[in-house]
């Protein structure tokens, strides 16, 4: 597995006025590497997870994934939207079973495939229940669940922890960790929360607004688990917040609105 | 987790019993009402009142409920009600098979002859059932196809609105999301849109079934010679008024039965919400 990201522009037309989402990103992404994309709204991480998902094509440069241009969306890259975006006509197993059922897989290994994902995200006793039957936790679960059973080669998570509330937010990045160790292939997640960002990934790409730009990519080499007040993450939080508010020079202040912003209590 | 799944189940035991509770009291409230009513038509007419309307000249509802209790053995009536309920249903399934497909393909494409079929069909769709009678009657063979012609308009516009509306409604997050999984074209309309759609669609069959019987109605009296619409006529023109008013009261019954029909196959068929 590899990505290759070279020079990649992308714009909208917002009303008259056009703005530059992404201005001539460049990125090599590793083999079973976890990688966020950090930045505040407007920075355009979503718009280039889209990009490399291939929902998007961009106005210039381009994206190879395994060497090839990417042109449209493939089962090889799994994609969890921000707000599941699981069918709502469909139970919990049907969803999971809806990439599956395309493929043409054969019954009996459909069947083990839909087991294993039931067994690894605790979904059993949820499968036949409808997406407006589960919580937030459990929809993004099973949103997951459903991309990961196609056996991609990389994992897209745009904002999967968002909407949810800090607690369960924490037990969900431990969790999507453990998959990630399970399943061993690549993770892009793309988030506004520092620390989570901090948390999870092997490299940080943190991202500035007009235009959307790298500003720098930050590797993390703290072992997991990770603690959030361990002195070398607080360093990298730091780093990370001078980094996107560079006027400023009082630390406290910054930190209290960006996590305000990230909505971290 | 499991938690969350037995909460779930004792909180749908509880909302079982709470709607029994709910489906008696309406019911009730639907059956007094109607005996309310009945009882105020009876004294009207027992004591002849003339102001602000002449109640005194119709019949008491006894004597209506004596002749409808005879009208339940004649054959007549059953072969009236029949053909009037296979002209409904004959125009409904046209009305579904085209209007369903020209809806989401309007919904879906944003081209200039989708845009002029749908100027073309929003002059259609103001013009009252009853004025597309004469033209009926001019492109049809048999009185039967224009009658059933009828009935196809008053499904498919109410048909076709909703299911364009609901076409363009449907959330972009969720075609992504199907694509990503491998959904071609052919499958996305029939494995996202269609299901996406179909709650709105029936919104759109109910108000459809109400004006197909609208339709048939007025084309049985204006032109038909059967049909439950055409009895009713005949009866008023024979001054029949029990039959004229058993006939107007049948056409509603047929019209309340068929909407819940519809919704009782909506409930069947949608039970994701």
């Amino acid at each position: 597995m590899s990505v290759e990201i070279h020079n990649v522009t992308k714009s909208f037309k917002v009303g008259t006025e056009e703005v530059i989402a992404l201005d001539r990103i460049s990125l090599s992404i590793k083999e079973k590497e976890f990688l966020c994309l950090l930045g505040p709204s407007g920075c355009g991480k979503s718009t280039l997870l889209k990009l490399i998902a291939g929902i998007d094509q961009p106005d210039d440069g381009e994206i190879l994934f395994d060497g090839q241009r990417v042109r449209e969306p493939s089962k090889e890259r799994g994609v969890v939207f921000q707000d599941y975006a699981l069918f709502p006509w469909l139970t919990v197993r049907k969803n999971i079973l809806f990439g599956l059922e395309l493929a043409k897989v054969d019954p009996h290994k459909k069947k083990s495939i839909l087991d294993e994902y039931l067994q690894l995200f605790e979904l059993h006793e949820a499968a036949d229940l409808y997406p407006n039957q589960l919580s937030g936790g459990m929809k993004q679960r099973v949103a997951i669940a459903r991309a990961l059973c196609l056996k991609p080669e990389l994992l897209l998570l745009d904002e999967p922890f968002a909407a949810l509330d800090p607690f369960l937010r924490q037990k969900l990045q431990d969790e999507l960790l453990r998959i990630w160790n399970v399943e061993k292939i690549t993770f892009i997640l793309v988030t506004h929360d520092i620390e989570e960002a901090i948390y999870l990934a092997d490299r940080i790409v943190v991202l500035t607004p007009k235009p959307g730009k790298i500003n720098e990519v930050i590797p993390v080499h703290l072992p997991r688990p990770r603690s959030r007040t361990d002195s070398h993450f607080i360093e990298i939080r730091n780093r990370i917040i001078r980094l996107l508010n560079p006027q400023s020079t009082n630390d406290s202040e910054v930190t209290n609105k960006i996590t305000m912003s990230a909505g971290i209590p | 987790m499991s938690y969350t799944v037995q909460m779930e189940n004792k909180k749908s035991e509880t909302g079982q019993r709470d709607l029994v509770k709910v489906n008696v009291r309406r019911t009730s409230i639907k059956v007094i009402s109607i005996l309310i009513f009945l009882f105020i038509w009876y004294l009207v007419v027992h004591f002849n009142i003339q102001w602000p309307l002449q109640f005194g000249n119709l019949p008491k509802p006894t004597e209506i409920i004596i002749t409808w209790l005879q009208k339940f053995g004649e054959i007549d009536y059953y072969i009236n009600i029949s053909v009037s309920l296979f002209r409904v249903l004959a125009g409904i399934l046209l009305g579904l098979f085209t209007s369903v497909p020209i809806g989401m393909w309007i919904g879906l494409s944003h081209n200039k002859i989708s845009e002029g079929i749908f100027t073309i069909l929003e002059l259609f769709r103001p013009i009252p059932l009853i004025a597309y009678l004469p033209v009926a009657m001019l492109l049809f063979h048999t009185i039967e196809s224009s009658i059933i012609f009828i009935t196809l308009i008053g499904a498919f516009f109410p048909i076709l609105i909703n299911t364009m509306d609901a076409t363009r409604q449907v959330s972009p997050t969720l075609i992504q999301a199907a694509r990503c999984l491998g959904s071609g074209r052919t499958h996305l309309i029939s494995r996202v849109y269609l299901p996406a759609v179909l709650s709105q669609l029936f919104t759109g069959l109910s108000v459809g079934v109400s004006a197909s019987w609208m339709g048939v109605i007025t084309a049985e009296m204006m032109s038909g010679k059967t049909g439950i619409g055409y009895a009713t006529w005949q009866a008023y023109q024979l001054m029949d008024y029990h039959n004229s008013i058993i006939g107007m009261f049948t056409i509603g019954i047929l019209g309340y039965v068929s909407v819940a029909f519809v919704r009782l196959i909506e409930k069947q068929i949608i039970k994701w919400q």
